[in-house]
């Protein structure tokens, strides 16, 4: 009954009235018709000056394409808008949907026994061809005419009013006046399961959907308001003639300094989607009567210049505060005014002047990087000079209005020693733009290099951009490097014949970039992860345990198993000298991370002073040992050597570091340890790992008590292992294990051998030979390498100089001796 | 048939009643653009401030009648001048302003009148054909 009610509804209701009246034939071809009757008039008019009657058929065509404009304005301004009396749900209807349920419920009626579910409705939705709708079909890569062929077939039963109901609630929550296609799609991508599956299985996420569909609104309204260019608040935009000559010229303020006026015309007063929080603090703190100057503090790339274009915007059309609306807001280059003075004076001379035009001229006046020219500057460095003085004595002022840009490192180093200067300002924080905001200034920057470079940026993409940037690039901050893959994808693209930018082109930038692998798991990864144990026991010998846990724990963070935030693995290695903890942590740098070069290697001994922490995480004019490295190489192996031996405060840093997956460099960089794997290595214990293998025991006992041991001696506090992703033994090695390890690294030599063409073979007992010589269980394998360069190596090199061997040849080394035997 | 009596009366009321409402903003819109594109009302405020911010200063210690004269007639003709140039300026978007004014004026006319010049073009198109 309910269901036949509502039709009955939507057939008297007034928006269907207005939609039947455009299908009539007075509206249906008006376009067709304007262009028609323009034509035969131009034709006509240019035919009379031959044959006078044509006149008279000129004014029957202008007549007629007067009548279709007339029309078609009776279109636009009435047809399209919605009545205002709203009491039912059909009263909030738009014109697409309305047509789309009325051609839904006609299609239900002929086919009888058919009652409308959101399958059908959805299906004639489609056929609307509705801008928003196509627009975000076609940003998401979606072909609606499979879509629609699906959506015929099904027959579900249900409940079709409620899911309506939900549009319309979900449409009006979002402040709209009207029910339009676009509001149904995302209910339906989780209502209608014919929808739903279709973006499961194209892979597009309800957050995707959401955002494409946000995207699409803000581009209509944008086009909306600007075709209305009769407007106050548009014509606004042609700026102001007279203006000059009410307020005070301003000549050497305009000789040296940048109006954002241009920047803003340029954009064509574009919306501006960053920090708009922020904005609107500034704008309330430039009004304030007194303390009327604002401090943007944050780091290079935070968009803080986008603040002042938005500013510039907002008071050019008259959008801000009363206070400040339609002032100019200028951006003083100082350096060429420095460039430009000869003397200190002068510069001061020709600063009070342009401050004092600035206060006349009323201008909103804005220094880049101000801590430059404030504070404590380098001596002697080249263009530039203290200016706080100058600028002290116009700050106070209600009447001068200044903008200062600086980074945190700016402002403790250079400003804050300055505090009378300082305090003339608010300081208002700005932090990386969010990615809702990056994801939004990625939509708007997609469009112009569109139209630049002639690609095609699917919404996937854009998203996937924002996404992983956060992810992998986390040292940077945000739009910056979201806008540095944009453009880079954009010119890459464009020189592919197919000029689509999909999702997987995003992670192969970003893969190319990082150096991470990131994306669909390769298929060579995919074997290099399951095959890492042999791997790695292809340099490692014995050590079973420890390979297989590392191996697991590499697999876990690459398949992203879990949300973490510290680095993707931290470990500790413990056993005594010489049994392959350096090695394992070499191999894994080569087979994970590409190359032993990837590793970050750090001896804590190194570390003992709490003075050290300044060199681990550096200062101003110094780098970090640890950070700078990590800044550098943001995918890679961090390995502390013996890592007891650093100074405890300094041992407390990487608890955050395994926490957090961050810390806080000398100069207040953040820096991010998300993607890299930290092993650190300790031979403390190591004796009770001799005894404990002396005397057979368990080996989870003996990793028990060794813990116990470490924590009991205060060689680690137990917070400190526990956020280890493990602690790993490594037992030590046998006499087998040492020969295998001496026939790795002759092998080493028979490689390079092999290359010179001369053949070299390995007898045991040259491996035994190497083993005897070179063992101690305390050093384990670490004196093998030298034993065999001293031997083998030395023999060999002799050899080769002397011409003794030669290519083509087959050696053998005496074990006796080490003389060369050709065979 | 009942849609159709609905939109002619729909029709007239927009054309007589609706859009002249939104040309009459329009018009509006135009004069208030006008005034700040020329910022009348900025200059009135202003009208005897001195041209450029030029003004001159008694520089030298104690009584000079001849500086003081100096000085004077320096800045009445600096704002003289100012004044000249604003009112010039004012004069000229006045002259907007009524432009726009009377341009929309027409322009309302016109609509008003649009269905009676469209049916008078029409026919005397026909006569033009005919005779």
């Amino acid at each position: 009954m309910e269901y036949q009610n509502f039709y009955s509804e939507l057939k008297k209701s007034k928006i269907l009235k207005k939609v039947k009246s455009q299908k009539t034939i007075l509206f249906n071809f008006v376009k067709i018709e304007k262009r028609i009757f323009l034509l035969s008039a131009l034709i006509s008019l240019f035919l009379s000056f031959k044959i006078p009657r044509f006149l008279g058929f000129f004014f029957v065509s202008v007549s007629f394409f007067w009548f279709a404009i007339w029309r078609e304005l009776f279109l636009k301004t009435n047809l399209k808008t919605l009545p205002t009396k709203k009491e039912k749900l059909v009263d909030f209807l738009g014109f697409e949907m309305a047509q789309a349920l009325f051609s839904a419920f006609k299609f239900a009626k002929q086919k009888r026994n058919l009652q409308v579910n959101s399958s059908l409705f959805l299906y004639f939705l489609l056929a609307e061809k509705e801008q928003k709708l196509n627009f975000v079909f076609l940003r998401l890569l979606i072909n609606r005419n499979d879509l629609k062929e699906r959506l015929l077939k099904d027959e579900t039963k249900e409940e079709f009013l409620d899911i309506l109901s939900e549009i319309g609630e979900k449409a009006l929550e979002k402040g709209k006046t009207k029910i339009e296609g676009i509001d149904a799609l995302s209910v339906l991508a989780q209502k209608n399961k014919v929808l739903r599956d279709f973006l499961i299985e194209k892979n597009i996420t309800a957050e995707e959907l959401e955002k494409a569909t946000r995207w699409a609104e803000i581009l209509e309204e944008e086009f909306l308001e600007t075709k209305k260019w009769y407007k106050y608040e548009n014509l606004l935009r042609w700026g102001t003639i007279g203006r000059d000559f009410a307020v005070s010229y301003t000549p050497l303020l305009d000789k040296f300094s940048l109006d954002f006026l241009i920047l803003v015309k340029r954009e064509k007063f574009k919306k501006i989607f960053a920090h708009e929080e922020k904005l609107k603090e500034v704008e309330r703190i430039l009004v304030q009567p007194a303390k009327n100057d604002v401090l943007l503090v944050g780091e290079a790339g935070t968009a803080r210049r986008s603040i002042i274009e938005a500013l510039a915007r907002n008071c050019a059309l008259g959008r801000s505060s009363k206070g400040i609306n339609f002032k100019r807001v200028m951006l003083l280059d100082l350096q060429t005014l420095f460039a430009t003075c000869q003397t200190p004076e002068a510069i001061e001379n020709y600063l009070h002047q342009i401050l004092a035009e600035a206060i006349k001229g009323e201008v909103i006046l804005v220094i880049d990087d101000i801590h430059k020219f404030v504070g404590s500057l380098k001596e002697k460095e080249v263009g530039t000079m203290e200016i706080s003085s100058v600028l002290s004595s116009f700050l106070p002022l209600p009447s001068f209005r200044m903008i200062g840009i600086t980074t945190p490192a700016g402002l403790h180093r250079n400003l804050e020693t300055v505090p009378g200067f300082l305090e003339n300002f608010e300081i208002v924080e700005i932090p990386s733009v969010s990615k809702d905001e990056t994801l939004q200034i990625l939509e708007d920057r997609a469009l112009r290099l569109e139209q630049k470079y002639n690609v095609f940026f699917s919404f996937q993409s854009l998203f996937e951009i924002v996404e992983l940037c956060d992810k992998y690039m986390p040292q940077k901050p945000f739009p910056e490097k979201a806008m540095e893959i944009l453009d880079a994808l954009a010119i890459e693209i464009s020189k592919r014949p197919q000029r689509i930018v999909f999702q997987e082109d995003v992670s192969q930038m970003i893969t190319e970039k990082t150096k991470i692998p990131v994306g669909e798991i390769k298929k060579a990864e995919k074997e290099k992860l399951l095959n890492l144990e042999e791997l790695i026991h292809q340099r490692i010998i014995n050590q079973e345990m420890a390979v297989k846990e590392i191996s697991e724990a590499l697999r876990r963070a690459r398949a992203e198993i879990k949300a973490r935030k510290g680095p993707m693995g931290s470990f500790l290695f413990l056993g005594p000298t010489g049994v392959g903890k350096t090695e394992t942590a070499k191999a894994l740098a080569e087979i994970y991370f590409g190359s032993e070069k990837e590793m970050i290697r750090l001896d804590m001994s190194e570390f003992q002073n709490l003075q050290d922490i300044d060199r681990l995480l550096g200062k101003e004019g110094q780098e970090g040992l640890l950070t700078t490295p990590v800044i550098d190489k943001p995918f890679s192996l961090i390995l502390l050597d013996e890592f007891e031996k650093a100074h405890p405060n300094i041992l407390n840093l990487f608890l955050q570091v395994f926490d957090e997956g961050h810390l806080t460099d000398g100069t207040g960089k953040k820096v991010v340890f998300k993607n890299n794997l930290i092993i650190a290595t300790s031979n403390a214990g190591a004796e009770l790992i001799f005894k404990a293998v002396s005397e057979n025991k368990n080996w989870q006992t003996m990793k028990e008590g060794l813990i116990n041991y470490l924590v009991d001696n205060r060689i680690f506090k137990p917070e400190l292992l526990n956020r280890f992703d493990g602690v790993i033994l490594f037992s030590p090695l046998s006499k087998e294990n040492l020969i295998k390890i001496s026939e790795l690294l002759l092998k080493k030599i028979q490689k390079n051998l092999f290359e010179k063409g001369i053949e070299f073979l390995i007898s045991e007992k040259l491996k035994e030979k190497i083993v005897e010589l070179s063992y101690d269980p305390r050093f384990g394998a670490r004196e093998m390498q030298r034993v065999i360069d001293d031997t083998v190596g030395n023999a060999l090199a002799k050899a080769l100089l002397e011409d003794k061997i030669k290519r083509g040849d087959r050696i053998e080394i005496n074990p006796e001796n080490f003389e060369i035997k050709k065979i | 048939m009942a849609l159709e009596i609905e939109l002619i009366f729909e029709i007239l009321w927009w054309h007589f009643f609706e859009y002249p409402k939104k040309i009459i903003k329009t018009i509006k819109d135009f004069l208030k653009f006008s005034f700040y594109y020329f910022s009348i009302v900025d200059l009135l405020k202003t009208l005897f401030a001195p041209w450029k911010g030029t003004v001159w200063i008694k520089t030298k210690r104690g009584f000079d009648f001849g500086e003081i004269l100096d000085v004077f007639v320096s800045n009445l003709i600096s704002r003289i001048l100012g004044a000249l140039v604003r009112i010039f300026i004012i004069f000229f978007g006045l002259i907007f302003s009524a432009f726009c004014l009377i341009l929309g004026f027409f322009f309302f006319l016109f609509w008003i009148f649009s269905p009676i010049i469209f049916i008078i073009l029409f026919f005397y198109g026909i006569s033009k054909l005919l005779f």
